[in-house]
């Protein structure tokens, strides 16, 4: 049963076919083939990009596997037991840097595709990932990474500043 | 779900927006990156940079974007840490202004719409406009707090003085832990308005060398903390005036949630009022557990040979003292042979640390370590000083320690070790050779080669 093609149906419309048991290393795949049972029916992903996908069923199939990690129900998240950010294996640290020049816009989209399909570890990945690559910057350098529009007025820009005054670099 | 439609995103190269809950997880893998407070504490000039270059970056994100502001913002303030006094200043100035600004904005928005109601009225048109919510920019930090630890930097906490504290309570944010830890000028009425307001969510309170607090705090922490179920983490280490008596209302009040107990360097703690917190800990359990029956009997209720040596505990009635007399050390004695067949009593607390407590004699001892065998089966982590002869005692070794009484242990701190012989260490290690993890032994001057090289080995 776990050798069974399902295909998944990128928001363009176009089908990927893979092993069942690739497809389960995503919790939302796994619940949604567990209740629809034997099906030939294509599983239509409206939120993951062809380009995406196939980066995404990349990293499954590398950790095929890997043991499902344990479920995270902790409520507060900064309370959690500690988790580094500095430890990721060399593939997934490689895998994860893609292609230079479109490293960032895809890294937010691998995350929240991972997000969307559940695949913790995945997941966690892209996470560490910019935590590591925030770390130590300024926000205007932060803004460029990521591409991000400073929707502050000065006033609120100024208020945050006093807000946060304590914290800042002497 | 969150929204990934990226076809609809239109700039060309505009990366997608994260939501603000990964946005969190991400600020708390970089929390995470940084030295944990334990190893900060040995306050090395590079583990300070490290963690000055995270919370400065948790700044940096609070300026990126509202989307960042709102995640990045809670995580700073989670758990404020100060690497300078200068940063706890502006901290203490920010958090009363901040407080201030949140309420002045709801009475500026109230002002506001009086007087748009009376102008309606003047001129007999009459509507309702919604007031515009406060901005919430800026001033979101102070509701994220949880954690307070003023034990850093080093100086810190002498500088704290009682009108901070005040400012805390005046404005108190929904704190779940408090360290208080070294801060040595503090009092009971420094204390009690801030412990009565954070009662109902703390769950851990750090009071540790706060010498000067006696019974009457703890007792108004359990009295308050009781009901909420939620204080699992104590510390009253130091406290030197705090004895039996906070320690019994503690058990009873917070008896069904308490995890970890330390009263070590507490000298007036005794013996008997140990061994009343442990059976007040555990039956407040059992009573939970049992929904709340109160008849039930406590084992070894109907044994007679009972002793009134602990029956100067304050505020107690007749019929609680003689529920909770402590047996006579030959009846415990005769007990030991009994405890592998007794089915043991499984009390929430899992830490306790009782070393440096003066008043606890040799016989005591033997009974309290009988009721964590019998009542905290579950208990990890324990913490003790081997008790000193009594006075006038010639033989000052503690020949009958009671190795079979201690339980199965991950983590043992062992102090006084000096009153034990070598062989009888190497019995003790070897009775929880298999669950200890940690072991800590101090002041063990005569300890023979043997023992060392078993520990070694094992």
């Amino acid at each position: 049963m776990s050798d069974t093609l399902v295909t998944l149906t990128s928001q363009e419309g176009k089908p990927e076919q893979v092993p069942r048991r690739i497809a389960e290393r995503s919790t939302l795949l796994k619940n949604m083939l567990e209740d629809v049972g034997e099906s030939n029916q294509p599983i239509p992903l409206p939120n993951v990009s062809h380009k995406i996908l196939k980066r995404v069923l990349e990293y499954c199939i590398h950790h095929k596997d890997d043991p499902q990690p344990p479920s995270d129900d902790d409520k507060d998240s900064f309370d959690s037991s500690r988790k580094r950010s500095d430890d990721i294996d060399e593939w997934d640290q490689k895998f994860i840097k893609g292609k230079e020049e479109e490293h960032n816009e895809e890294l937010f989209q691998i995350i929240l595709a991972a997000n969307y399909l559940d695949i913790k570890p995945l997941l966690d990945l892209g996470c560490k990932t910019v935590a590591n690559m925030i770390k130590g910057k300024s926000p205007e350098q932060i803004r460029e990474m990521f591409n991000i529009e400073n929707d502050f007025t000065p006033e609120e820009e100024d208020q945050i500043r006093r807000e946060n005054e304590w914290a800042a670099d002497a | 779900m969150i929204n990934l439609n990226l076809q609809q995103t239109t700039p060309a190269r505009k990366s997608p927006h994260l939501p603000p809950e990964l946005l969190s997880k991400v600020f708390a893998y970089l929390l995470d990156s940084s030295p944990s407070l334990t190893e900060y504490t040995s306050t090395s000039p590079h583990l300070v940079s490290q963690r000055a270059q995270i919370r400065n970056t948790l700044y940096s994100a609070c300026l990126v974007s509202k989307s960042w502001y709102f995640p990045a913002v809670e995580a700073l303030w989670h758990s404020p840490e100060f690497l300078r006094i200068e940063d706890y200043v502006l901290f203490l100035k920010r958090f009363g202004e901040g407080s201030v600004e949140q309420e002045d904005g709801t009475d500026k928005e109230a002002k506001g719409k009086k007087v748009q109601t009376r102008t309606s009225k003047s001129t007999k048109t009459f509507y309702h406009r919604k007031p515009n919510p406060p901005n919430p920019i800026g001033t979101t930090g102070h509701p994220s707090i949880r954690r307070l630890n003023f034990t850093l930097p080093p100086l810190l906490p002498s500088y704290i003085s009682p009108p901070h504290l005040s400012t805390l309570s005046s404005h108190p944010p929904p704190l779940t832990h408090l360290s208080l830890a070294n801060c040595r000028t503090l009092t009971d009425t420094d204390i009690l308005p801030i412990v009565t307001i954070l009662a109902p969510r703390l769950t851990s309170l750090d009071l540790t060398n706060c010498w000067q607090l006696t019974n009457l705090p703890v007792q108004v922490l359990s009295h308050f903390c009781g009901p909420w179920k939620r204080l699992k983490r104590l510390s009253l280490n130091g406290c030197g005036f705090i004895g039996d008596a906070g320690l019994v209302k503690l058990g009873i009040d917070c008896g069904k949630s308490l995890e970890s107990l330390d009263v070590s360097g507490c000298w007036r703690v005794s013996d008997a009022g140990l061994v009343k917190f442990l059976w007040s800990c555990e039956k407040a359990v059992r009573k939970r557990g049992m929904g709340g029956d109160d008849d039930e009997e406590m084992e070894g209720d109907d044994d007679n040979s009972w002793e009134d040596d602990v029956n100067d505990v304050q505020g107690d009635s007749p019929a609680e003292k003689a529920r909770y007399r402590p047996v006579s050390i030959s009846h415990v004695r005769g007990r030991v042979a009994e405890v592998g067949r007794l089915e043991p009593l499984k009390g929430r607390l899992r830490e306790l640390r009782f070393n440096g407590c003066r008043k606890i004699t040799r016989q005591g001892f033997e009974y309290i370590l009988y009721t964590i065998r019998t009542h905290h089966s579950n208990l990890q982590t324990l913490s003790l000083s081997i008790p000193v002869a009594a006075k006038g005692s010639h033989n000052t070794s503690y020949t009958t320690f009671p190795t079979t009484l201690l339980p199965s242990l991950k983590t043992l701190h062992l102090h006084r070790a000096k009153y034990l012989k070598s062989s009888q260490l190497l019995t003790l290690i070897s009775h929880l050779s298999k669950t200890l993890e940690n072991i800590a032994i101090h002041d063990a001057h005569d300890i023979g080669q043997d023992v060392w090289v078993y520990l070694i080995s094992e």
